[in-house]
């Protein structure tokens, strides 16, 4: 029945050694392969039977976090309709909303042009009519 | 799938629509995990389809498209869930029937990887959200610490301390050391 060591009883008593804590804080991240040991942690693991029971419970979380990971989510039927609707709803309502934009932006500019046209051409005249 | 995207960010819409279909129910269960709620979940994959069908122009193609859109998915569900400002996982006294911490009772050691499994579940739905974007995204989906960080909107030395955390956190409750009580570090 018993798969792992049970934690030394002075551990239980005292609470972790200093060495164990340093340790503890890494073990995660190796199980999560976020780095890997250094010779010290490897050594303190070699001796420490607490440490690797627990680092062998972060080996297992990990595994059933990946098993998690493959796990079907619950079946929502309608999920795949609601979004093609979501996206003809919106989607579309931004296409549409870009176009008064467009059109707003080409007629500022055809007024600004204008504008400078005949500004241009009334001071052509008045320089004309000055000379 | 290389093909349908290719379609899809030159405008195609039968293409994009093709892609949701394919990818719809792993972008659910995602969102699923990250929000801890099927409502919440439909909620933020719509959106993040529709931010994905606004940008998909944009798609480099860099990366796999599932790991693009989960990447919206996360951006998603992290602005629904401080949108909504739900804290209600947040109760640690909620967690106090999930631990038992006697030697014949520990999970640990009966070897059940179904119990375990569920116990997991169960434990990831009551992490603190922000505890909980993390270690789904990254001991889940693999995404990289740096694009977890850019889409929660944090850094990411927080984004490492937060992992560090969670999964501590979920280590003591669903494979608790003899003797260990939980404690709330967060």
């Amino acid at each position: 029945m018993t798969s792992e060591p049970s934690a030394p009883a002075t551990g239980a008593k005292t609470g972790p050694r200093r060495d164990c804590e340093s340790v503890s804080a890494v073990l995660a991240a190796v199980a999560g392969g976020d780095r890997a040991y250094g010779p010290a942690e490897l050594d303190h693991l070699a001796t420490c039977l607490r440490c690797r029971v627990e680092e062998s419970r972060y080996r297992r979380l990990m595994d059933a976090m990946r098993w998690l990971r493959g796990a079907p989510a619950p079946a929502d039927s309608r999920l795949e309709s609601q979004i093609l609707v979501h996206l003809d709803r919106y989607g579309h309502r931004w296409a549409w909303d870009t176009r008064p934009r467009v059109a707003a932006t080409v007629a500022a500019g055809a007024a600004a042009a204008a504008g400078l046209i005949a500004f241009t051409a009334r001071h052509r005249r008045a320089a004309r009519l000055a000379s | 799938m290389v093909a349908l995207v290719e379609l899809a960010k030159s405008g195609d819409r039968e293409a994009f629509d093709r892609l949701v279909r394919v990818t719809h129910s792993d972008a659910y269960a995602l969102a699923l995990r990250l929000t801890g709620s099927t409502e919440d979940a439909r909620d933020v994959v719509q959106e993040a389809y529709l931010r994905a069908y606004k940008g998909v122009g944009r798609f480099r193609g860099d990366a796999q498209f599932s790991t693009w859109l989960y990447r919206i998915v996360a951006n998603c569900a992290t602005t629904h869930l401080s949108r909504r400002q739900r804290h209600r996982h947040d109760h640690l006294g909620v967690h106090d029937d999930l631990i038992d911490t006697r030697p014949d009772h520990d999970p640990a050691l009966q070897g059940d990887r179904a119990e375990l499994r569920e116990r997991l579940d169960v434990a990831i739905r009551d992490l603190p959200a922000r505890l909980r974007s993390v270690v789904v995204l990254r001991d889940m989906y693999d995404l990289p610490h740096e694009a977890i960080a850019a889409e929660l909107g944090i850094s990411v030395t927080a984004a490492k301390v937060r992992l560090h955390r969670a999964r501590r956190r979920l280590r003591e409750q669903v494979l608790p050391m003899p003797g260990e009580e939980l404690h709330g570090d967060e």
